[in-house]
């Protein structure tokens, strides 16, 4: 019974990391259409930002994480306008910003090694490494961090995409981007808003993560890839696809982990097999998109 | 006009004066090309950690000798290649090295990267050393006689262990990460522990970016084993072991690999490796150590450990044997890199000493490991040294 607990608490921590990079994901590509590998890097950055506002200025956690987040959501946003916007302008296919972006992964992280170093670094976490004992069960204190934080980023970004008339103009570009523009919609702010907000979302999962392995500047190639295979599991189209697809995706390695009769590390194959499986069964997803894409 | 022709000439005189005293007084270290040592480190990926900290003792060692005098009258010069711990590029880099002249190669990146490199060093005929590197097969996947191995190979570290703690444990788990080096050491303490009969109950490896590893510990704590031996290396995945560790009331001893030597780790998880008892080659109290310590900390202003030790020795034992070869010569420093005896390095515990035997391109002492414990999140002095107490 302890061992149940402990995996879902388990699934719920890690569920909300992988929701969190599908998300970055997502709301990069609904507007845009362009599937930007370097959210992993995002993440790298902003646990790196967190590491000089929390561990080296010693800032309140709350102001420091926000304002490591707007460091990697500024990056974001002029990544958008320095790289990607002038090859869209130019009529430049898909693929030349998707390539361009794969660059980008190595500039951000060679920056990150030359600005913070190669040697892992300590994030302090927000309320230390204690345990909220629960009956049977004690929730490590930082992984009931990162599963309030995500769920309410996670909650906060499908309120507004379902609730506000910005979030309408996001949905209105993912479904038809010349209609959207014809109708008003500024597609450069939503672009560079769009950016901004997968760097900061994906800033969120990093920020949460560093406390518990520490920040490095190779930490976001796994992120990146637990995060594809979220988005693939639960469907490139919707924040419940995200949510769903890293709870699925973070359930079936833990109970590979624990319970098939192989070494743990073979864990380290499931998110491809998912993403393999349910591109050859149901490319769409556990939930599709709504409208045309 | 008087006045002009007395300055050109003192002008010219002073210039011949100025020009003669160079000359008279240049230190014949000057006259001679620098003899090149190449470099192949990591800076930017899996193995910088480690590489980054070898290159310190490396620097610190050779501007040690040169402000003596440099070796056989002319300075050391380092070449530095970055082989991004990529093993193809490493035997690249290695090639670029041979074509520009250096007689000796330091491979300080990871041991897949040092396996490839070889390729280069055997074609090329260059001596070639790893300094710290632990994997039990660098000597031999390929017979090349240029490599010289002089860290502390796994299985000496695992049999170190096991004579410390060994009659304690009949059960224990492994534990490792899916580093090539990880789990390389692994394997050596596999052999180990089942040479010991000691049973392993539990052998979970850590995949590389793992977000949590509970489900592994949960597997290590339901089959219930006396002691857990740590063969792993990445630093994040060590990290976040220790947490889960604690905050799952876990109470086996943990028992680590040389890996847990690096003292970031008590920065990434201060108070969290109490009682963690690791094998270590730095023997503090070794008067080779204090005096390094000594070097090192008045350059950087804090406490060596062995990582930098390493680097130190690798290009002290290079200079050593060019000083026994008597030219910067590739076949001559084979010869006597390979004829080393009894040398005294910095790495080791107190009384042991590097050699290579003629049969063998190892050479760290069998009984050259120490074990150290970790108390008051600082690294303490060594309990056990070497095969035997001491």
């Amino acid at each position: 019974m302890t061992d149940l607990l402990e995996l879902a608490v388990s699934i719920l921590e890690a569920g909300g990391i992988y929701a969190l990079m599908a998300l970055a994901y997502l709301v990069v590509l609904r507007p845009t259409g362009i599937i930007n590998f370097a959210v992993g890097e995002w993440a790298t950055l902003a646990s790196f930002f967190s590491v000089a506002t929390l561990g080296w200025w010693n800032l309140p956690y709350i102001p420091g994480a926000v304002l490591a987040l707007a460091g990697v959501a500024a990056i974001g946003a002029l990544t958008e306008q320095a790289t990607v916007r002038p090859m869209i302008e130019r009529g430049a296919p898909i693929l030349t910003p998707i390539l361009i972006l794969l660059g980008m992964v190595v500039v951000y992280r060679e920056a990150a090694a030359l600005g913070f170093g190669t040697q892992n670094l300590r994030v302090p976490p927000p309320l230390g490494f204690g345990r909220i004992d629960l009956g049977p069960i004690a929730i490590p204190m930082q992984s009931a961090v990162v599963i309030a934080v995500s769920g309410i980023m996670l909650a906060g970004t499908w309120a507004f995409f379902e609730r506000t008339i910005w979030g309408k103009a996001f949905q209105a570009v993912a479904i038809d981007r010349v209609a959207a523009g014809l109708m008003g919609i500024n597609l450069r702010l939503v672009a560079a808003f769009s950016f901004a907000g997968g760097a900061a979302i994906a800033g969120t999962a990093g920020v949460l993560q560093a406390p518990l392995t520490s920040a490095h500047y190779l930490m976001g190639l796994p992120l990146a890839i637990k995060g594809f295979s979220a988005l693939v599991i639960g469907g490139v189209g919707r924040v419940e696809g995200c949510i769903l697809g890293g709870l699925v995706l973070a359930a079936c390695e833990r109970l590979v982990m624990r319970y098939a009769p192989i070494p743990s590390g073979f864990a380290i194959g499931v998110p491809l097999l998912l993403m393999i499986l349910f591109l050859l069964v149901r490319p769409t997803g556990l939930i599709g998109a709504r409208g045309r894409t | 006009m008087t006045k002009t022709r007395l300055t050109r000439r003192a002008l010219l005189a002073g210039t011949a004066a100025a020009a003669t005293a160079a000359t008279l007084k240049a230190p014949a270290i000057a006259q001679n090309a620098p003899i090149k040592i190449g470099v192949i480190t990591d800076r930017v990926a899996n193995s910088a950690m480690w590489a980054t900290l070898m290159g310190e003792g490396v620097e610190l060692a050779t501007k040690q000798v040169n402000d003596a005098g440099g070796v056989l009258g002319r300075r050391i010069e380092l070449a530095w290649e970055d082989d991004q711990d990529r093993p193809d590029v490493s035997a690249t880099r290695a090639r670029k090295l041979i074509g520009d002249g250096v007689v000796m190669i330091l491979s300080l990146s990871s041991s897949t990267a040092a396996q490839q490199a070889q390729t280069a060093t055997l074609e090329g005929k260059v001596p070639h050393m790893s300094p710290s590197h632990s994997a039990d097969t660098l000597t031999t996947r390929l017979n090349n006689p240029y490599f010289f191995q002089m860290g502390p190979l796994a299985s000496f570290q695992i049999r170190t262990l096991m004579a410390y703690a060994g009659t304690r444990f009949r059960r224990v788990a492994l534990l490792t990460d899916n580093s090539a080096l990880g789990t390389v050491n692994a394997t050596s303490f596999r052999q180990g522990l089942q040479q010991g009969n000691i049973q392993i109950v539990a052998d979970e490896t850590f995949e590389r970016g793992v977000t949590d590893v509970t489900p592994a510990l949960q597997r290590v704590r339901a089959a219930n084993p006396e002691g857990i031996f740590h063969a792993g290396i990445l630093g994040a995945e060590m990290a976040l072991f220790f947490r889960t560790y604690h905050q799952m009331g876990l109470r086996q001893p943990v028992l680590g690999s040389f890996n847990l030597s690096i003292p970031t780790y008590l920065d990434l998880v201060p108070g969290l490796l109490e009682g963690v008892q690791f094998i270590d080659v730095y023997d503090d109290v070794k008067p080779e150590v204090v005096d390094f310590a000594n070097r090192y900390k008045a350059v950087h202003n804090k406490d060596p450990f062995s990582l930098p030790a390493y680097g130190y020795d690798g290009i002290m034992l290079t200079v050593d044997a060019l000083r026994r070869a008597g030219a910067p010569d590739r076949e001559k420093l084979r010869d006597a890199m390979h004829a080393t005896r009894n040398y005294t390095a910095v790495i080791g515990a107190r009384g042991t000493t590097i050699g290579f035997a003629p049969d063998r391109r190892i050479g760290f002492p069998e009984n050259g490991c120490v074990v150290r414990t970790i108390a008051n999140n600082k690294h303490g002095h060594a309990v056990w040294r070497g095969l035997a107490a001491s």
